[in-house]
């Protein structure tokens, strides 16, 4: 196993290269809107009706869509929209973070290991690297944010930082693949006349790697992979969150414990849902019935931002995939 | 012959080296949660040293709940893997016979179930566990819950987009091969010449997908309350049972670093340039 295998540097078919422009106005716009969504979240957390507060007046539970609430309220009685629009915050900011993490181990290891490839510094970081890709990322996370949950006296004081030390798992289980794109990028670069050309003009040979190399060409593949690490921080966020040891513990709300909360109302929805027949006039009131006492946009609703939301970030990387291609 | 087999001891050595590090540094994290070794005055060289010998004899003693640890991986394994297996199995099945069955020249259908397959497969695996559970009622146990957890785990968190992607990349790289382009001309099916080639890009999608597979295990075992290796280890990293999510992390990393050394092995056998390199490597 080589660290140039575990580099997922798969070819974009070119059949695929339509569509280019709907993929960026996909990605820019599910950015702008977690932008908004964020911004607005710091507006909004000290609303009592979100429920942050445990002495705030609560509404009554699973109540239907109306106009001062408009996705209802959930099994606390607690404003389903609002908690929606402050869930942003618990991966916006961590999100970053793992970016961060990840350009700042792989830009330097991919730099060394595609520039400088036979030096034994080169050697010992693909090593790692190939060690670090035989980890899987949610297991990686499971132990690193156990390990830290166990260690510390008090975890409820520590949830924050915990949630940086998922991201910082996160950001790491990049490493690899960051790396190796990097540095076969690299490799191959330094092999073109242009480079040639700069080194017999004399430029400074940290001068070609960091802005001939660098910069000028690996740009879009590091932006791709920095959405690609974003978009898997939210992932693993909601679905930790979800299964509830390890993500972010109510009563702060995620897309992934807003829904594990609601998993009791939703089957009572799902007995809702079944029409009395099968006509269209009785299924659109089965639907509406189950909107209305069963709090079922609660569910269809956070699935929706999850999907759309790591769709968004993914069509963003296939964009910069693309153009990078190009 | 002697720079094969130094090659295959060089292919071993980096195995084991992976496995002997992983160990050491998931060692090393555990080694600092409160209730492990370290609290029982022992230091951690001879901590792992006993490890590593207790894995070597399949002795690693017993967990908290006083299973031997050993069976624990074991019975595990034998009820995740299987699941892993198929969904990988699955995956690559239907890129196949998409990128084959629906080549981009049935463009409206091609496309649009291009588009779906793209779009399904953005589902994360828990919320596709999620309906899975409380739309269809997904059983909690039996052959139903084992194919709803190989549909599952083969089509989320982008597994099937990232194949389907995989294999359309390959697939047209070799339409565009010369000795492609004259089976073309002269009318022999394309199929049986494509498919050979593919062997190499497939398993070496394979490989690269075992860890995203085995990490999508724990979740989706949680989800369904399948008790495999992911749902054993999600609760002794709950119950600060450590050595046991020791054992299971060695154990899955070992998993997948045998999977890059088996595509190694094939990547040897199938491809002669690959032969031809290894000895050019080994005497330089």
């Amino acid at each position: 196993m080589s660290a140039s295998q575990v580099a997922s540097a798969a070819p974009i078919p070119g059949n695929y290269r339509q569509g280019s422009r709907a993929l960026q106005c996909f990605g820019l716009a599910t950015v702008a809107c977690l932008v908004v969504l964020r911004i607005a979240s710091l507006f909004l957390e000290a609303v009592p009706s979100v429920g942050l507060n445990t002495g705030a007046a609560a509404l009554l539970p699973l109540q239907g869509p109306d106009s001062s609430h408009l996705l209802g309220t959930d099994q606390l009685g607690r404003d389903l929209l609002l908690r929606l629009v402050v869930s942003v915050e618990a991966f916006f900011e961590p999100g970053l973070f793992a970016c961060v993490v990840a350009l700042l181990l792989s830009l330097p290891a991919g730099a060394l290991m595609g520039y400088w490839p036979a030096t034994p510094v080169a050697r010992v970081l693909r090593g790692a690297a190939t060690t670090i890709a035989a980890w899987p990322r949610l297991v990686l996370v499971v132990v690193g944010v156990a390990t830290f949950t166990a260690m510390v006296s008090d975890p409820a004081a520590w949830e924050g930082l915990r949630l940086y030390v998922l991201a910082a798992l996160v950001g790491l289980s990049f490493v690899p693949e960051l790396a190796g794109a990097l540095s076969e990028r690299i490799q191959t670069l330094q092999r073109e006349q242009f480079i040639e050309a700069c080194r017999a003009h004399g430029i400074a040979e940290r001068d070609i790697l960091l802005r001939h190399i660098l910069w000028s060409n690996c740009r879009d593949l590091v932006l791709r992979q920095v959405c690609l690490v974003f978009g898997a921080f939210i992932l693993v966020e909601t679905s930790l969150s979800y299964l509830g040891d390890y993500g972010v513990p109510p009563p702060r709300p995620s897309w992934g414990n807003i829904l594990a909360g609601l998993k009791s109302s939703v089957l009572h929805s799902r007995s809702l849902l079944v029409p009395e027949s099968w006509s269209p006039a009785a299924m659109g009131d089965a639907v509406l019935a189950a909107i209305h006492d069963g709090g079922l946009l609660g569910v269809v609703v956070p699935s929706l931002a999850i999907t759309l939301s790591i769709g968004g970030i993914v069509a963003l990387a296939e964009f910069l995939a693309r153009r990078d291609a190009q | 012959m002697i720079s094969v087999a130094r090659l295959v001891a060089r292919r071993f050595a980096g195995f084991a080296g992976v496995v002997l590090v992983s160990s050491l540094v998931f060692g090393a994290l555990v080694w600092w949660a409160p209730g492990s070794a370290r609290g029982q005055g022992q230091d951690f060289f001879s901590w792992m040293l006993s490890f590593w010998r207790g894995a070597l004899c399949l002795d690693l003693g017993a967990s908290f709940r006083g299973t031997a640890i050993e069976e624990l991986v074991l019975r595990g394994s034998m009820t995740s893997l299987p699941v892993v297996f198929a969904a990988l199995f699955l995956s690559l099945l239907v890129s196949l016979l998409v990128a084959f069955v629906l080549p981009f020249r049935l463009k409206s259908m091609g496309r649009a179930l291009r588009m779906v397959i793209h779009g399904a497969s953005l589902l994360p695996v828990f919320l596709l566990g999620y309906l899975g559970l409380i739309v269809f009622a997904v059983p909690p146990e039996g052959w139903i819950q084992a194919l709803a957890a190989i549909g599952i785990l083969a089509l989320g968190d982008g597994m099937l987009s990232d194949s389907l992607l995989q294999v359309d990349a390959e697939i047209e790289a070799l339409r565009e091969r010369d000795f492609v382009q004259s089976a073309k001309l002269r009318g022999v099916p394309m199929f049986r010449h494509l498919l050979p080639h593919l062997a190499l890009p497939l398993a070496q999608t394979a490989a690269n997908k075992m860890a995203f597979l085995l990490g999508g295990i724990v979740v989706l075992e949680k989800v369904l309350g399948i008790q495999g290796i992911g749902w054993i280890g999600y609760r002794a990293a709950k119950e600060g049972d450590f050595l046991l999510l020791l054992a299971i992390t060695v154990f899955i990393t070992a998993l997948v670093a045998l999977g890059y050394l088996l595509l190694d092995g094939l990547r040897f056998l199938v491809d002669p340039r690959a032969r031809r390199g290894a000895g050019a490597q080994v005497q330089r």
